[in-house]
């Protein structure tokens, strides 16, 4: 929710909240430390991001530790729990869960810690297991992810597992997802909640109900019809898929004038 | 004084380039954030710069500095990676294509640190050629070390052999 300043500001519930649960942040492999990417998520219109290094919360906890998060947009820790078999968002965990554990251990420790378990971008390559029980686990899985928009063959992957696991697990929540490094903008592809509770647990909650709509930019919305309407009535302009915007200007004439400084005699 | 400005130099470099690549835009606020943050960059090169240096007939800061002056190739790779970001109409298919060019800084920054190692430092050409390689080997290790940290490369390595 954006006030008349353009500052983003808590909405009151029950409410409609865009997400993102897929990101990295510094140190990790991301580039931006999480309070700078706590503003940038303000930015892009977005009311909460996950950080989900691989493996790993240390950026998270250094933010915590730092006092630089402000109380919204919400963030909330988590780790992409990187294995040799499959790839899960876990979010709203705080103890980092192995990556050497079989796949419905790991969701269930995910969930023990009041967690929600999202597989992440699982085409063929990032989710090798055939285990129907494990796909009945799920909270979600992402079904909008950057790297299938420039590539049908990904997207129908994803659109091909969301639809397996929602055979067996009929409320799994369909999420958007960036899997933000750099080089995309943030919340290119989200999710949209629809809350109880403006709060983590809220979003949390509404993510194990299946109250989510998935964004892809310029795909439209994919979700349960009636969450779609709700949502639409909420939506911002589209996502744009680069950086191409009067504020990039500024930027590369940073970038040019550092790298005349770099080559000076 | 010049190895300070030199490593601060490589800091506000890596914090531009990641900032604007990540964001779009740059801001006092958003550089400020990412040169300290960055500023462990510099600090590792301190170390692998003192193995390469070493018993140079340079003083130690004096070595040192002209060290960091050989991190010009990976500075304009950094920024023209951000920048080519910055205007592409299709960033996300970019990223990787771009980041594999990183084998051409790292092949002129072997080159510039042999140079530095036989023309300033004053070592012979085999002396040069040892250290520029142990100087390599180290920041290559660290790199693996940090990947591993960073993006789970072990998982991965395992995952790759298994099939």
């Amino acid at each position: 929710m954006l006030d008349r300043g353009g500052v983003r500001t808590t909405p009151v519930a029950p409410a409609v909240l865009a997400g993102d649960f897929h990101v990295h942040g510094m140190p990790g492999d991301g580039a931006l430390p999480v309070w700078e990417i706590q503003r940038e998520a303000a930015r892009r219109g977005l009311d909460v991001v996950a950080i989900t290094n691989h493996n790993d919360n240390l950026s998270f906890r250094l933010a915590e530790i730092s006092g630089r998060l402000k109380p919204y947009p919400i963030v909330i820790p988590g780790q992409e729990l990187t294995t040799a078999g499959f790839h899960i968002a876990a979010i709203g965990v705080r103890t980092m869960v192995s990556p050497y554990v079989p796949v419905r251990d790991a969701i269930a420790m995910i969930q023990a810690q009041g967690g929600v378990a999202i597989t992440a971008h699982p085409v063929r390559k990032s989710w090798l297991e055939n285990d129907d029980e494990a796909l009945r686990l799920l909270d979600g899985s992402e079904i909008a992810h950057p790297a299938s928009l420039p590539q049908p063959r990904l997207a129908a992957q994803l659109v091909e597992f969301h639809a397996r696991a929602r055979s067996v697990n009929p409320d799994i929540a369909p999420i958007g997802s960036t899997d933000f490094h750099l080089g995309i903008p943030l919340g290119v592809c989200r999710t949209y909640l629809i809350v109880d509770e403006v709060s983590e647990s809220g979003v949390l909650d509404a993510i194990r109900r299946g109250r989510t709509v998935a964004s892809v930019p310029r795909g439209g919305l994919i979700g349960d019809d009636r969450h779609v309407r709700m949502v639409q009535a909420h939506l911002g302009p589209p996502q744009s898929t680069n950086f191409r915007s009067p504020a990039a200007w500024p930027a590369l004439l940073a970038i040019v004038s550092l790298g005349f400084f770099v080559v000076r005699p | 004084m010049r190895l300070v400005s030199g490593m601060a130099l490589v800091a506000l470099v890596i914090g531009t380039a990641t900032s604007a690549a990540a964001t779009g835009r740059i801001s006092l606020g958003l550089l400020a954030s990412g040169t300290v943050s960055w500023s462990v960059v510099p600090l590792a090169q301190l170390f692998t710069g003192v193995l390469l240096v070493r018993g140079s007939r340079l003083p130690l800061a004096d070595a040192l500095a002209r060290y960091f002056e050989t991190h010009r190739p990976w500075s304009l790779w950094l920024l023209t990676v951000a920048g080519l970001l910055l205007v592409s109409t299709n960033p996300g298919a970019w990223v990787e294509p771009l980041a594999l060019t990183f084998v051409v800084p790292m092949a002129l920054t072997f080159r510039r640190l042999n140079v530095l190692c036989r023309t300033q430092l004053g070592f012979d050409a085999a002396k040069a050629r040892r250290r520029t390689i142990l100087h390599q080997a180290v920041t290559i290790s660290g790199l693996v070390v940090y990947g591993e940290y960073a993006g789970g490369l072990l998982p991965r390595f395992i995952d790759t052999v298994g099939r």
